[in-house]
């Protein structure tokens, strides 16, 4: 094992900087523990997603807080039972690409020359495409389901993650530890994962909570247009995407909460990441 | 300069060139099989089989990638099977009023996004600062159907300032004469000002959704391109000097701080060009997007893979345009600066 020192004490000296006041990072944090922890509990406490509890079209009102749908299912016990499907499709796009996309982004840093020339046109290629396009043609082409949804989501936000790994890689390279490494006899790239990455992947942590709440905001969207997940899974795009004709018709509670709930988690997400990130200079 | 508009276009055209083979591959290559799946459950294996020899499935991969490019070099996308007309023509007759749309969203997010922005920058750690920051993030965070739908219940079906989501005019009403396909420009060409008053109403509730999404994007880039200038050294001398730091903001910082603004104001473009597909569904608006949708309800993957090509080479074509307006800002890209 040859431990990487030098980077280790600059983390310890970076931690001893005074601490500024982070509000948006407390707010946000709190937003979504409070989420969580709503989502493990909540649906023991809630209706069935699916019951039939009151008449269709009921206002909220203290028995029904975020009133009835057009079939008189409890859009509040829906919404919570919703927590979590949209959570762990947000975090698992969010992870498949940050691990690809940091596999890629630190060879890709490391190796330079050709292969790091390649890679970035392949980036280029990728980032020619909304995010949102690129997710939905793909998941047309390999087949309408939900592991495939996360998929395409997640090949449509590979790309910054690796622009933003292999960016940070091609400074680390130069620093001694790396040469440290290479002269103590690690492979290459065992120097690439086990001490470039680890150095590099900063940048990455916060693009990972702003790709988790993009993943949020495009599985709505895909659901309104009809792909992705579908009705009658208690999701909060798709109860959106329900609501949205009785938005005309005056019965705006129907999509008006699951969209509320898609924006403070997307919003809580945004205020943990641009803190992460620092005020940019 | 010409060395560096050569080297601009051998990327672009590069880039392009990647883009409609990764547009054939994720078509043709991925699982499943495109004749079944437009044919659905029930097809028997000769319909699947006719269908695949008519769309020239049946070919070795390699024939299928020439015939796509060769045909690509012609301006020829295929033919859309869900209506049987080509795909481009499907595509290109419904360009002007995506056009419209978008341009009508930028002009949206820039008036909202960038005094917000310079006024956050100017004023970093007080207050507004942190009221624009929220305004910011509140503007990523809303699904678009659902802003969009909040736009429509309060201006249209509460206030009823503007017109309900039915398309680009009253029903029953004309359009211009085509000129643009445009219809707001239209009017405003032949006259026709009425016709121009109504696109505008109508375009307004749309042009809303997609430029206060897109505002967020633009406040961000604008505050953190000021305040990078900010910190500069040209900034700490001209202030040194006793230049007025309203003279400095407006003077120095900003022009210094396009760069990067004209970098997001050709993503945000791109973005309300390709992201309107939700947008133009919510509001019957009749552009590629909502051709796009309609391929997504048929299983029209020929459409689609057109539908992504365009927007992709639009994308590509709005990366070059700023590489080329960089030049023209700063002198020192144009002059031979090394340029990743």
């Amino acid at each position: 094992m040859t431990a990487p020192a030098a980077p280790m004490r600059a983390t310890a000296t970076e931690s001893r900087r005074p601490r500024r006041r982070r509000p948006f990072l407390v707010v946000g944090t709190a937003i979504i523990g409070a989420l969580v922890v709503l989502g493990a509990v909540g649906p023991l406490f809630v209706a069935d997603p699916a019951a039939l509890v009151a008449p269709g079209f009921q206002p909220p009102s203290a028995e029904h807080l975020f009133g009835t749908d057009s079939y008189g299912r409890d859009i509040f016990a829906r919404s919570v039972h919703a927590i979590w499907i949209d959570l762990a499709l947000g975090v698992s796009v969010a992870v498949l690409a940050m691990i690809v996309g940091s596999a890629v982004g630190v060879l890709s840093g490391y190796i330079g020359g050709r292969f790091d020339d390649v890679v970035m046109r392949l980036v280029d290629i990728l980032m020619a495409f909304p995010g949102f396009i690129l997710a939905m043609i793909l998941l047309v082409s390999i087949g309408d389901s939900i592991p495939n949804l996360a998929i395409a989501l997640a090949v449509a936000q590979i790309a910054p993650f690796v622009r933003l790994v292999r960016a940070k890689a091609l400074s680390e390279r130069e620093l001694e530890y790396v040469s440290a490494a290479r002269v103590s006899g690690s492979r290459w790239y065992r120097t690439a994962y086990r001490h470039v990455l680890p150095n590099s992947i900063r940048p990455a942590a916060v693009q990972f909570t702003l790709v988790c709440g993009y993943s949020i905001l495009n599985v709505a969207g895909l659901a309104y247009l009809g792909v992705g997940i579908h009705p009658p899974t208690a999701e909060w795009g798709v109860m959106v995407a329900e609501g949205a004709a009785n938005m005309l018709t005056g019965q705006w509670w129907t999509a008006f909460f699951p969209g509320l709930m898609i924006a403070i988690t997307v919003m809580a997400l945004h205020f943990i990441g641009d803190e992460l990130a620092g005020d940019p200079r | 300069m010409i060395r560096y508009l050569l080297r601009r276009v051998g990327i672009s055209l590069i880039t392009v060139a990647g883009l409609a083979l990764v547009v054939f591959l994720v078509v043709r290559i991925l699982p499943g099989d495109a004749a079944a799946a437009r044919l659905g459950p029930e097809a028997s294996p000769e319909d699947i089989e006719a269908l695949r020899a008519k769309l020239g499935l049946d070919q070795p991969l390699i024939v299928q990638l020439g015939d796509y490019l060769w045909g690509l070099l012609h301006g020829d996308l295929g033919l859309a099977v869900s209506t049987g007309r080509p795909v481009a023509d499907e595509l290109f007759a419904r360009l002007p009023a995506t056009i419209e749309l978008a341009v009508a969203g930028l002009l949206v997010a820039l008036v909202i996004g960038f005094p917000l922005g310079m006024l956050a920058a100017s004023r970093r750690g007080r207050a507004s600062d942190a009221i624009a920051r929220v305004f910011a993030v509140l503007g990523s965070s809303m699904a678009p159907v659902w802003l969009g739908l909040l736009l429509i219940f309060g201006l249209y079906s509460v206030a009823r300032i503007f017109p309900g989501p039915v398309g680009r005019l009253p029903i029953g009403m004309p359009p211009p004469e085509h000129i643009t396909g445009m219809y707001v420009l239209d009017g405003l060409l032949t006259g026709n000002f009425a016709a121009t008053g109504e696109a505008l109403r109508y375009l307004a509730l749309p042009a809303l959704t997609l430029g206060l999404g897109a505002s967020a994007a633009v406040l961000k880039m604008v505050r953190s391109a000021m305040i990078a200038t900010a910190e500069s050294g040209f900034v700490r001398t001209a202030r040194a000097y006793g230049v007025p730091g309203r003279e400095i903001l407006w003077r120095d910082q900003l022009r210094n701080a396009m760069l990067q603004v004209l970098t997001a104001i050709g993503l945000v473009f791109g973005f309300l060009l390709g992201g309107n597909v939700i947008v133009e569904r919510l509001f019957s608006w009749p552009g590629m997007g909502r051709v796009a949708y309609d391929a997504l309800g048929s299983n029209d993957l020929e459409l689609l893979q057109g539908y992504a090509l365009i927007i992709g080479v639009i994308y590509i074509a709005l990366n070059f345009a700023v590489d080329l307006l960089y030049g023209v800002i700063d002198p020192r890209i144009r002059l031979g600066g090394r340029s990743s």
